[in-house]
């Protein structure tokens, strides 16, 4: 992703998961370079929407159905954080 | 760049479900077989316990691979030695007496496949989960049935010493699951047959009477090209139509890549009073089957935080509330035996990629309704706080209270879901003006050429059919040695 792109991701991160104390904001986990792998591990026209979306959803544009996919996306990539995994009580 | 030449009396392409117990029958037989597979080895070593980080390593395309239709429904596919049979829940259910019975009755597939299913639970290791691992998650759906009076049991499963570990879908990192990589390659292998990785194979060029030519692009450049009596094609239901189209192969009927079911599957969460800890024990333990008369089943489905994060079916604030509670939530699934059919075509991108249609029915969509409502049922007489249901417009039920969610008018586009089951893109049947391979799997009018995956199951069994395909895969094997499946007595290598 773009340097534009991961400020996006950042922001819808914060947006889906809304993280107050105890757990910790998503900058200080690996979710934004989460976001990044999953998003370049999708077929291209995944990767095409999600990205499209990701800018538009960042601006406060509507994305439409696609708002699930990056919601659940978001949540994925900030609760597998390890640190944040932990706080919920899942230490593998 | 390399190029390379292999010639053997079988060629198996793809090494999940379907592939992997005819090259191991077949080498086991002295059979000389070459088994190719895209994907690589998987180590349980570099199992992590991680679902977020195994999934970019153990699925096709991340797990991202969505239908296009309303609404989009993820269909995550293994990649790799065992196909999705490596990232399965491991559940084993023969085909229903009644299902067998309407594929004979309506498309002429006269399948006997009991000594079949024998041999595969034999093989893979098939028993019931143990209530001990069940996990407190399966336990709670277990009680709140047994107060209702609900039909329901431990699920039986192929993963000899289990330990409990929680992540069945995303690597089982003590090896116990017995996916058919470990069960049936690695014996292929030991008994002598060519197991070749990191091939895509591009084209199957049929000769006549044979030998057939099978055309292969390797990870690292190379190519192959493998000269074969017989070709067996198991890439799986999404993939198997695109190459035996690109190969001018069974498109006769012209039902090649259509008939697509998926049975498709979603999952609700609750929040007890207790901790459940769901990660703990196996995911996927308990069933309900109250309702598979009506085409639903209930199923557990569980994972760690980041698993049931995806799959909370709330946002921001309330769902940070929920995550907060994680020790004290539960999950499990709802799966519909659908009456829609979707279609799978190739995108032609490089590599091609499937392009999969599929519109849920509104029929199925009330499925979904009816099947959370009687989870929601079963949850509240186990003792349930609160219930999340992943159907849009359905506010989280609290208080015993399940009537805005029986009330609803759920529409298929409402539908949170995941399918876990794609078949019937080359279903097989008597007739082959309406199916592409016959009863024996053989393409209808090509000598030689077989398909033996999820794809020529003709229709959705309305349970997990991994069990299904192996034993139709033994079935093809043993006709091809020109006899009959072993009876379950007999020893399972000879």
């Amino acid at each position: 992703m773009t340097r534009i792109e991961r400020a996006a991701a950042a922001r819808v991160i914060e947006w889906a998961v809304a993280p107050a104390p105890p757990l910790p904001p998503g900058g200080e986990t690996d979710a934004v370079a989460a976001f990044s792998r999953q998003i370049a591990a999708g077929p291209p026209l995944n990767r095409l929407g999600l990205r499209a979306a990701l800018l538009a959803r960042a601006a406060g544009l509507p994305v439409g159905p696609v708002d699930r996919a990056l919601q659940s996306l978001a949540h994925l990539c900030y609760y597998g954080d390890a640190g944040v995994m932990r706080l919920l009580g899942y230490a593998p | 760049m390399t190029r390379r030449l292999l010639r053997t009396e079988v060629c198996v392409i793809g090494s999940g479900a379907g592939g992997a117990p005819v090259a191991k029958e077949l080498a086991a037989a002295g059979v000389r077989v070459a088994l190719l597979e895209e994907g690589p080895w998987h180590d349980p070593a570099t199992f992590d316990r991680r679902p977020r980080d195994m999934a970019l390593a153990l699925y096709r395309d991340g797990g991202q691979l969505a239908t296009l239709g309303d609404p989009p429904v993820v269909v995550p596919l293994g990649r790799g030695i065992g196909g999705t049979t490596l990232v399965n829940s491991g559940t084993c259910f023969r085909t229903p007496e009644a299902v067998l019975a309407r594929w004979r009755d309506e498309l002429g597939l006269d399948w006997d496949l009991e000594d079949c299913f024998a041999r595969v639970e034999r093989t893979i290791g098939v028993a019931e989960v143990p209530e001990a691992l069940a996990g407190r998650n399966a336990l709670l759906v277990r009680d709140g049935a047994a107060r209702l009076g609900l039909s329901g049991g431990f699920l039986r499963r192929n993963a000899t010493g289990c330990r409990g570990s929680g992540v069945c879908a995303f690597g089982c990192p003590t090896g116990a699951k017995r996916h058919v990589g470990a069960s049936y390659v690695e014996p292929a292998r030991a008994a002598g047959a060519t197991i070749v990785t990191g091939a895509r194979v591009t084209r199957v060029v049929a000769h006549g009477a044979g030998p057939h030519e099978v055309r292969a692009r390797m990870a690292d450049g190379g190519r192959l090209r493998v000269l074969a009596e017989r070709v067996v094609v198991a890439c799986g239901t999404l993939l198997t139509p695109a190459l035996l189209r690109r190969s001018g192969l069974g498109g006769a009927s012209g039902q090649l890549g259509r008939n697509l079911s998926l049975h498709p599957a979603s999952a609700a969460r609750a929040r007890f009073d207790e901790v459940v800890d769901q990660w703990r024990g196996v995911p996927q333990s308990y069933y309900v089957d109250e309702l598979a008369g009506d085409g639903i089943m209930l199923e557990g489905i569980a994972g760690p935080p980041d698993q049931a994060a995806m799959s909370t079916p709330l946002s921001g604030a309330a769902h940070r509330e929920w995550m907060l509670d994680a020790r004290r939530t539960a999950s499990f699934g709802v799966m519909v035996c659908d009456s829609a059919r979707g279609s799978v075509r190739e995108m032609p991108t490089r590599p091609a990629r499937p392009l999969v249609r599929y519109d849920l029915h509104a029929e199925d969509a009330r499925r979904f309704q009816r099947g959370f409502a009687l989870l929601a049922d079963i949850w509240w007489a186990a003792g349930a706080r609160e219930i999340a249901v992943p159907l849009a417009g359905v506010p989280v039920l609290r208080d015993g209270d399940s009537s805005p969610l029986t009330r609803a008018r759920v529409r298929p586009r409402d539908v949170a879901a995941m399918a876990f089951h794609p078949l019937g893109t080359a279903r097989a049947g008597a007739d082959p003006a309406t199916s592409v391979v016959g009863p024996d799997l053989a393409l209808h009018g090509v000598e030689g050429v077989y398909v033996a995956d999820g794809s020529v199951v003709p229709a959705p069994p309305g349970v997990n059919p991994q069990v299904t395909i192996m034993a139709l895969a033994t079935r093809l094997a043993f006709a091809l040695l020109g006899r009959a499946c072993p009876a379950s007595y007999e020893p399972l290598i000879a």
